[in-house]
C-alpha cells in the first residue's frame, strides 16, 4: 500500500485542491461572472483521487459533466482549468468548451462529457486501443448513479466484456441523479450487481475513504493490466452542492448536507487517519492547506485577468483542414 | 482568505443559468454584526425559487445597500463585508467603484456576426506520419476551370489559384486569359478586367464528332487549341452577327484623282501613303458630314461622336486586330499615313497597347491586295457601320456614252439597321464617293 | 485496368489501408460474421454486403472486430479508440440506424475538436450503407447524408462509382478529421475501371461527369448514373449538360457548381431524399444567394416525396427519382 510520506501528502494535496477549487467556484459563480452550467464535485474527492492514484499519464480516463475532480486528480493544470471555466482564450480548451468539456489529452484525460452516459463507450474505445498496443495501459470510465441507467452504458459494459478490454467502470453513487434519488431511479438498487450481471467482476466501496477506493481500484487495474478484462466499482459518496450551481436542492432534507459534512467528509476522515497512524502531522496538513489556497487564489486572479477569445476564434478548430 | 481581500462584496447571486434578477427579502443580520462564512444573510426570491444568500466570508457586515422588496439584477451589490480593519471612507469608495458582473442573454450592439463562410483554416497540424499523395494533376484546378483553360489553350501550370483551398478557379483562368489578350504581363495578377473583355468559348467544343472515323480513313486531324484572341474574335463576331440586323450597300468609286493626290503628298512628305490611308481619310471626312454613322450603339442609347476614330483591320499571325486612328478627320494625310504605318507595324509585332485597340466609331476593312472584287464585312459592336474595300481594278466604264477605262474600287458598307436607316447609309456612301472622287483628301 | 464493383473497390481500399497502417482497425456488426456460431466458420459473412470480406483472416480478430448489436457502443468505441490514437473504420450496417447512435456522431465525434480547443484528434471513419430501390422498407432505405451534412465537425462522403469510392475511402482513412462514408447499396455491383494501386480522391472537389451548356445538373450517389441515362436521351436532341457529382457534401465544392452555372444559367439538382432541408435545398440556396445573376430560369429540384420509403416495389420505384423524372426536369429548365 501507500506508505511513503510523499505519497500521502500528494493524495491529501490532490483532494484538498479539488475541495478548495470547488468551494471557491461556488462563491465566484454566485457573483455572475462565470457563464453557463457548472457542476461541483465537492464531497466526492476521495473517489477521483483514489482511482487516479492507480493510473499513469498513459492510462486514460473519461469524465462526466461533474468533471473538475477527475481532471485535477489526473493531473490537469489547475490554472488552465480555471481559465477554461471562465471562458478565457488561454483556458485548457481555448474557452471553447467550458466547465463541462474540460480535457487534457497529454494527461490521458479524454474529456468531460455533458451527455450522461456519453463517456463509457469512449472509454471502451480507448481500452480497445490499449489492448491492441499491449503495453498494459487501462481506460477508466467515470459515471454517476444517473448514468448507470443510460442505454449507452449498458452497451459499453457488454461490449467491454465481449471484447475483454482493459476498461474499468467507476460509478460514483452520490445518491442523486439530478433531482431524483437513487432509491427511486435505480430499479435494482445495486449498481455493482448490474455490472456483475453483464459478466464482469464488481465491488462496492466506501467512497469517502480514499484508501478503500485506492485498494479496490488497484484490484481492478491489476486485473485489466494483466489481460483479465473489465471490472466495475460502485463508490458510495455524496455531493455537497446541487446537481448544478443554482440548484436549491429542495429534494434534500435541510440538514442532510451539514450532517454529511460531519460524518462523511473524506478530508476529515483522512485527517483522522493520519492522526491515528501518526504518518502526517497537523502542521504538515496545514502547510498543504495554505499552499492549496494560494494556488486557487492565483488561479482565479489569473483567470479574471485573462483575455477572452475573439471573433477570429469562432470558427477555428471545427476541422483540422476543410 | 488572502490578506488582500479585506473588503467583500455581497452581490445578488446567480442561481441557475436563467436567473437575471431577484427580489430581496428581509435581512436577518444588522450592520455592524459579525457574521461567519456560510451564515444566512437574507432570502432572495426569483421567478422560480426562494433561496437563502449565505455570507461569502467571516467578518463584519459594514453596509447594506439594498433593502427588502427591492429588485436587483444578478451581480448587483447589495451589501459590503470586511474581514479586517477598513475605514468607512475606504468602504465608501469600494461601493462607488464597484462593478458587478452583467448577465444578459440579449444580443447587444457590439455583437458582431460571424461570417457564414466555411470554417477558418486551421494552423497546419503535422499529425499523420503518412503523407496524403498529391493528386495526379500538377496544378489543382476546378473541373470547369480546367475545361476553360484547355479550350483557350492556356498553360495554367504557373497560375496562382484563388479558388477553394488555393485551387485555380474559372475566374483565375479568365483573368489570366484577359491579361494575355491585352498583351500585359500575364504573370502579374492585375485587377480583374471587366466582363466585357473576358473571352468565352464561342462554340463549346463538343466531344469531337467521330474523330475516330476520320482517323480511320487516314485523315486524322491536328487539334489546334484556340488562342485567347481567337476566342475573343470568335465571340464578338458571333455576337455581332446574331444581334445586329446588318444591311449592305455597294458603291463603285473611281479613284483616279485620289491616287494622284496620294502620290503628290507622298512625294512632298516622303511618307509612303497607301490606298487604305486615302480611304481612311475619306471616310473620316464623310463621317463628319453624316454623324449618324459616326456613332456607337449600346442597345439603349446612341452615342454620336464629334470626331471620327477609325479602326483599321490588320491581319496578324494571331488573328485580326483593329487598331484605332484617333480623330482621323483631324489628321492631314501624311500624318495619317505615318500613324497607320506605325499601328500596322506594331499590330503585327503584338506591341499595341490596350488603349489602341479599344473604342473606334467606324472600321475600314481592306482585302484589296488579295484581288477580292468586293465583300461584306461584319460590324464591330458597339460601332454601327463598317466599310469593306475591294481591290482597285481597271474597269470598263461608260463616260458620256463612251467606253473608258478607269481604276475602280468597289466599296461595301454594312450598317446596323436599328440606328442607321437605309437612306442614311446610302447618303453616307454617296458622300464618301464624292469625297474620294474629288481628290480633296 | 481491372473493372471492379463498388463493393470490391471499398473492400480493396480497406485491405490496402489496413496493410499500410497498423493503426487502422475495423469494427461493426458481422464485419466478419460467425463469431459465436456453431459452424466453426470464423468468417461466415465478410459483412452483410460482403464489403469487409477477407479482412479477419488476413489481419486477425484484434483489428477486425465483430460487435454485438450496439450502435452507440460501436460508434462511441470507435470515437474513443480514435482519440486514443487508432484509426478506426466502424460500420453502421444501415444508415437508418444512425438514429440509434446519433449522440455519438452529433454531440461527441463532431464536437471534440472544437470543444477541446483543437487539442484532440479523432480520425474515425464511419461507413454505412444507404439508399432505396431494393424493397427493404422504410427503416432500411434512407439516404440521410443530408441530415449529417448539417452538422459542423463531420465530413460527409457520398461516392457514385467504384473508382471514386476507393479513392475517397482511402482519403477518409488518412484524413485526421472524422468522416461519415455513405455507400449506396444499389451501387455495390456497379463496375468501373479501378487502378490496382492505392490512390486518393480529394474531398471538396466535384467530378465533372458530363459536359454541356444547356444546364448544370448536380446529382449524388445513385442519382448520378440515373442522370447520365437522362442525358443520354437528351443528347439525341442535342441537349447537353454539365453533370456535376460533388462526391463529398461536406466540404462541398460550391465553386464548381457556381462556375458551371455561369456558363449554363440553369440548375437541376437531384437528391434521393425527401425535399425538406436536404442537399437539393442546400444547393438551391447556395445558387440563389451566390449565383443569382447567373440564373436564367428557376431551379429544378428533383427529390423523393415528403414520405417514408414505401415497401411495395412499384410504389418504391415512384418514390426514387428516376431517369425520366430527371429528364423532365432538365427539359423544364431548358424550355424544351
Amino acid at each position: 500500500m501507500l506508505v511513503t510520506r510523499e505519497r500521502l501528502l500528494e493524495i491529501y494535496r490532490r483532494m484538498k485542491t479539488i475541495r478548495e477549487f470547488e468551494e471557491r467556484l461556488h462563491v465566484e459563480i454566485a457573483t455572475g461572472e462565470i457563464p453557463g452550467f457548472t457542476h461541483l464535485y465537492a464531497g466526492q474527492e476521495a473517489v477521483a483521487v483514489g482511482v487516479c492514484e492507480t493510473l499513469t499519464d498513459s492510462d486514460y480516463i473519461v469524465s462526466t459533466h461533474r468533471g473538475h475532480g477527475h481532471c485535477i486528480a489526473k493531473g490537469c493544470d489547475v490554472t488552465g482549468m480555471m481559465k477554461e471555466i471562465y471562458g478565457r482564450r488561454d483556458g485548457l480548451c481555448k474557452g471553447k468548451g467550458g466547465s463541462m468539456h474540460i480535457a487534457d489529452f497529454d494527461k490521458g484525460m479524454l474529456g468531460a462529457n455533458a451527455i450522461v452516459g456519453g463517456g463509457p463507450p469512449l472509454a471502451v474505445g480507448a481500452a480497445i486501443a490499449c489492448k491492441l498496443r499491449k503495453q498494459g495501459h487501462v481506460s477508466v470510465a467515470f459515471g454517476g448513479d444517473g448514468s448507470c441507467n443510460q442505454g449507452t452504458v449498458f452497451e459499453a459494459m457488454n461490449l467491454a466484456v465481449v471484447l475483454q478490454v482493459p476498461a474499468i467502470f467507476v460509478f460514483e453513487n452520490n445518491g442523486y441523479s439530478e433531482h431524483t434519488g437513487v432509491s427511486y431511479a435505480v430499479g435494482s438498487r445495486d449498481i455493482a450487481a448490474r455490472a456483475r450481471g453483464f459478466g464482469m467482476p464488481a465491488e462496492t466501496v466506501d467512497g469517502s475513504d480514499v484508501f478503500a477506493v485506492y485498494e479496490a481500484t488497484m484490484r481492478a487495474v491489476d486485473r485489466a493490466r494483466g489481460g483479465g478484462g473489465p471490472s466495475s466499482i460502485e463508490a458510495t459518496t455524496t455531493r455537497y452542492y446541487g446537481h448544478f450551481e443554482g440548484d436549491p436542492q429542495k429534494y434534500r432534507a435541510k440538514d442532510e448536507v451539514a450532517r454529511q459534512r460531519e460524518t462523511m467528509d473524506c478530508l476529515k476522515r483522512f485527517h483522522a487517519r493520519m492522526q491515528q497512524e501518526g504518518s502526517l502531522s497537523a502542521a504538515d496538513l496545514a502547510a498543504v492547506d495554505q499552499e492549496v489556497l494560494a494556488l486557487i487564489d492565483a488561479a482565479v486572479a489569473a483567470a479574471k485577468a485573462s483575455p477572452l477569445p475573439g471573433l477570429a476564434d469562432l470558427t477555428t478548430d471545427v476541422y483540422i483542414q476543410y | 482568505m488572502s490578506a488582500t481581500r479585506a473588503i467583500h462584496a455581497v452581490t445578488m447571486p446567480k442561481w441557475g443559468i436563467e436567473m437575471t434578477e431577484g427580489t430581496l427579502g428581509q435581512w436577518t443580520v444588522r450592520v455592524g454584526q459579525r457574521v461567519e462564512r456560510g451564515e444566512p444573510l437574507l432570502d432572495v426570491e426569483t421567478e422560480k425559487i426562494v433561496n437563502t444568500v449565505e455570507s461569502p466570508a467571516s467578518g463584519v457586515l459594514r453596509r447594506i445597500v439594498a433593502d427588502a422588496g427591492e429588485v436587483k439584477p444578478v451581480g448587483a451589490l447589495i451589501a459590503v463585508l470586511t474581514t479586517e480593519e477598513v475605514s468607512d471612507a475606504d468602504v465608501g469608495s469600494f461601493i462607488d467603484q464597484f462593478q458587478g458582473a452583467s448577465v444578459n442573454f440579449e444580443p447587444d450592439a457590439s455583437d458582431r456576426p460571424a461570417s457564414s463562410g466555411p470554417p477558418a483554416a486551421a494552423v497546419a497540424v503535422a499529425v499523420a506520419a503518412v503523407e496524403i499523395p498529391a493528386p495526379a494533376a500538377d496544378v489543382r484546378v476546378s473541373p470547369i476551370a480546367r475545361r476553360l483553360a484547355e479550350t483557350l489553350g492556356i498553360d495554367i501550370s504557373t497560375l496562382q489559384g484563388t479558388g477553394r483551398n488555393g485551387r485555380v478557379s474559372k475566374e483565375d483562368v479568365e483573368a489570366y486569359a484577359a491579361r494575355l489578350a491585352a498583351g500585359a504581363d500575364p504573370a502579374q495578377p492585375a485587377a480583374h478586367p471587366q466582363p466585357a473583355a473576358l473571352p468565352q468559348p464561342a462554340a463549346h467544343p463538343q466531344a469531337a464528332a467521330h474523330p475516330q472515323a476520320a482517323a480511320d480513313r487516314g485523315n486524322a486531324p491536328a487539334r489546334i487549341p484556340m488562342s485567347a484572341s481567337r476566342v475573343t474574335i470568335a465571340r464578338r463576331l458571333l455576337e455581332s452577327t446574331q444581334s445586329i440586323p446588318h444591311y449592305r450597300l455597294q458603291m463603285d468609286v473611281d479613284v483616279t484623282r485620289a491616287r494622284a493626290q496620294g502620290r503628290q503628298i507622298a512625294e512632298r512628305s516622303g511618307v509612303r501613303v497607301t490606298f487604305n490611308d486615302l480611304l481612311v481619310r475619306a471616310c473620316a471626312l464623310a463621317l463628319l458630314r453624316h454623324p449618324q454613322v459616326n456613332a456607337q450603339f449600346d442597345g439603349n442609347e446612341i452615342l454620336q461622336f464629334p470626331h471620327a476614330d477609325i479602326a483599321i483591320a490588320v491581319a496578324t499571325a494571331s488573328g485580326l486586330l483593329t487598331p484605332v486612328v484617333r480623330a482621323a478627320d483631324q489628321q492631314p494625310l501624311a500624318h495619317l499615313a505615318r500613324l497607320t504605318a506605325d499601328l500596322t507595324d506594331r499590330a503585327r509585332r503584338g506591341a499595341l497597347t490596350r488603349d489602341e485597340i479599344t473604342g473606334g466609331t467606324f472600321t475600314v476593312s481592306n482585302l484589296g491586295k488579295f484581288g477580292i472584287a468586293s465583300f461584306d464585312a461584319i460590324i464591330n459592336p458597339p460601332q454601327v457601320a463598317i466599310l469593306a474595300v475591294g481591290a482597285v481594278e481597271d474597269r470598263l466604264v461608260a463616260r458620256g456614252g463612251v467606253a473608258a477605262v478607269a481604276p475602280i474600287v468597289t466599296l461595301t458598307l454594312s450598317a446596323d439597321h436599328r440606328v442607321v436607316d437605309g437612306a442614311v447609309g446610302a447618303a453616307f456612301l454617296a458622300t464618301l464617293r464624292e469625297v474620294i472622287e474629288s481628290g480633296e483628301l | 485496368m481491372p473493372q471492379l464493383s463498388m463493393r470490391d473497390a471499398v473492400n480493396q481500399a480497406l485491405h490496402q489501408e489496413m496493410a499500410r497502417d497498423p493503426r487502422v482497425i475495423v469494427l461493426g456488426e458481422d464485419v466478419s460474421g460467425g463469431a459465436g456460431g456453431t459452424s466453426g466458420e470464423r468468417e461466415a459473412s465478410g459483412g452483410i454486403f460482403g464489403v469487409t470480406k477477407g479482412l479477419l483472416p488476413r489481419f486477425g480478430a484484434e483489428r477486425v472486430i465483430d460487435t454485438p448489436i450496439s450502435e452507440s457502443a460501436i460508434v462511441g468505441a470507435a470515437a474513443g479508440a480514435a482519440l486514443a490514437g487508432l484509426r478506426p473504420v466502424a460500420e453502421i450496417m444501415f444508415a437508418d440506424f444512425v438514429g440509434v447512435c446519433m449522440d455519438q456522431l452529433y454531440n461527441q465525434i463532431a464536437k471534440f475538436r472544437y470543444m477541446f480547443g483543437g487539442k484532440s484528434t479523432c480520425p474515425v471513419v464511419i461507413r454505412t450503407a444507404m439508399g432505396a430501390g431494393m424493397n427493404m422498407g422504410a427503416q432500411h432505405s434512407q439516404s440521410i447524408y443530408g441530415l449529417l451534412t448539417a452538422i459542423p465537425g463531420l465530413k460527409i462522403v457520398v461516392p457514385s462509382n467504384a473508382y471514386d469510392a476507393k479513392g475517397l475511402l482511402i482519403q477518409a482513412i488518412r484524413d485526421d478529421d472524422p468522416v461519415v462514408f455513405f455507400e449506396h447499396k444499389a451501387l455495390y455491383p456497379r463496375k468501373n475501371e479501378v487502378p490496382e494501386e492505392p490512390y486518393t480522391v480529394p474531398f471538396g472537389e466535384a467530378a465533372l461527369v458530363r459536359e454541356g451548356e444547356a444546364a448544370t445538373v448536380v446529382a449524388l450517389a445513385r442519382m448520378v448514373p440515373f442522370a447520365e441515362k437522362a442525358l443520354d436521351a437528351l443528347a439525341k436532341e442535342g441537349i447537353r449538360c454539365d453533370l456535376i457529382d460533388p462526391r463529398t457534401t461536406s466540404p462541398l465544392d460550391e465553386e464548381t457548381i457556381l462556375e458551371s452555372l455561369e456558363n449554363t444559367g440553369r440548375l437541376v439538382v437531384v437528391d434521393e431524399s425527401p425535399p425538406r432541408c436536404g442537399l437539393a435545398a442546400d444547393i438551391t440556396a447556395l445558387v440563389a444567394s451566390r449565383g443569382f445573376s447567373s440564373l436564367k430560369a428557376p431551379v429544378e429540384m428533383v427529390t423523393a416525396p415528403h414520405s417514408p420509403v414505401p415497401f411495395s416495389p412499384g410504389l418504391e420505384r415512384s418514390w426514387v427519382p428516376g431517369p425520366q423524372a430527371i429528364e423532365a426536369a432538365i427539359r423544364r429548365a431548358v424550355g424544351r
